[in-house]
């Protein structure tokens, strides 16, 4: 994998609006949080190619996938991504070794070959001894680390995970979140994660990018979104605590003084607000 | 404009102690709400205007401190947490 990651960038207005930039290095995990319809989910579909936006470019190590200026649009079929699905997506009649499989064939191995790297990315999300059962014999866990084993099987440049704990109940979806999180140490490539569990993002993701409205409104490490949020509506969709209305009232000796109904508060200095 | 805190920006300051911090801000407040969170207090306290402040606390030190609704408890809001912003509404 290239060391350049993910670089996209989509504008539109209709059907749905996007105004998006993300960038996600390779072994990073960008997490696309917001509220339903924000359009998370198609950003995801823009890079997989299942949709093609009226314009923008998606770039991934040092080949162009998407490009309306250069008349560029790979079909799905020739965009190597892994592409986590919130119901799975598993065929509930292949086994869990089966499954994999499918997502091996793409790089054409010989059966034997297929078969080995189907068991070793099973070992690799512990369903070693399991790779005999169907869907239907496993549990939403067991389910969920097959289709993430079928996800890496193709050897992706980029893998996509769209709410992958939205479907199981919440002590499941904890210890998946515990799953992914150590996976994730395995992984080269950039992954983008779409959730619109704030908990999820922060336990797995190294950056957050808040979208709302096909809008990215902020992109940054968790903890900075959080602690420094850019904008009201970034306020308002992390549901963030202690916002107050103030006043600069003074500067003094390398610090802003601030009114806050009548309460002076001494605070760090602000680029925004400078002296005088 | 509009200031925001993180609840970690937000101390539970034991009476009598000096602020020693270059950005410290010891307030007083009353605490409006009290919610157990597991081993975690989430507390609401009223200090200025009609929104309260929020802090989070470890259980054991909301029992040392004897937090409860009403208690007046002195705060320390430490002011290299406060991040400034446009308020855009």
């Amino acid at each position: 994998m290239p060391e350049s990651g993910l670089d996209l960038t989509v504008h539109q207005q209709a059907p749905i609006p996007l105004v998006a930039r993300c960038l996600c290095a390779p072994g990073e995990v960008l997490a696309l949080v917001g509220p339903s319809g924000s359009g998370k989910s198609t950003l995801l579909r823009c890079i997989a190619g299942l949709v093609s936006p009226r314009a923008g470019r998606i770039v991934v190590g040092r080949e162009t996938w998407f490009d309306t200026d250069a008349h560029v649009n790979l079909a799905p079929r020739h965009r190597r991504v892994g592409f986590l699905f919130q119901n799975y997506g598993l065929f509930p009649n292949l086994s869990a070794l089966d499954n994999v499989r499918e997502g091996v064939s793409r790089l054409r191995l010989p059966v034997a070959e297929q078969k080995k790297r189907a068991r070793a990315l099973l070992a690799l999300v512990h369903l070693t001894g399991l790779e005999d059962r169907h869907p239907r014999e496993l549990s939403g866990g067991q389910q969920q680390r097959v289709a993430v084993a079928r996800a890496l099987a193709g050897e992706p440049d980029v893998l996509l995970l769209d709410e992958p704990s939205s479907a199981v109940d919440r002590v499941t979806r904890e210890k998946l979140q515990n799953e992914l999180s150590d996976l994730r140490r395995h992984l080269a490539m950039p992954v983008i994660l779409v959730t619109h569990d704030l908990e999820e993002a922060m336990l797995l993701a190294d950056r957050l990018c808040v979208l709302s409205r096909g809008r990215t409104l902020q992109t940054g490490a968790p903890l900075e979104v959080l602690e420094r949020p850019a904008t009201a509506e970034v306020v308002r969709l992390l549901g963030l605590h202690n916002v107050f209305p103030g006043r600069v009232m003074a500067h003094r000796q390398g610090a802003l003084v601030l009114d806050w109904n009548g309460q002076p508060l001494t605070v760090a200095p602000h680029p925004q607000y400078p002296p005088g | 404009m509009r200031w925001v805190i993180p609840v970690h920006g937000i101390l539970l300051r034991p009476l009598g102690e000096p602020s020693s911090r270059r950005w410290d801000n010891p307030l007083n407040g009353t605490i409006e709400t009290l919610v157990v969170l597991g081993d975690r207090v989430r507390v609401g306290v009223h200090v200025e205007g009609p929104t309260p402040v929020i802090l989070t606390s470890a259980r054991h030190i909301a029992e040392r401190y004897g937090l409860r609704v009403g208690k007046t408890v002195p705060l320390r809001l430490r002011g290299e947490h406060v991040h400034l912003m446009a308020w855009d509404e």
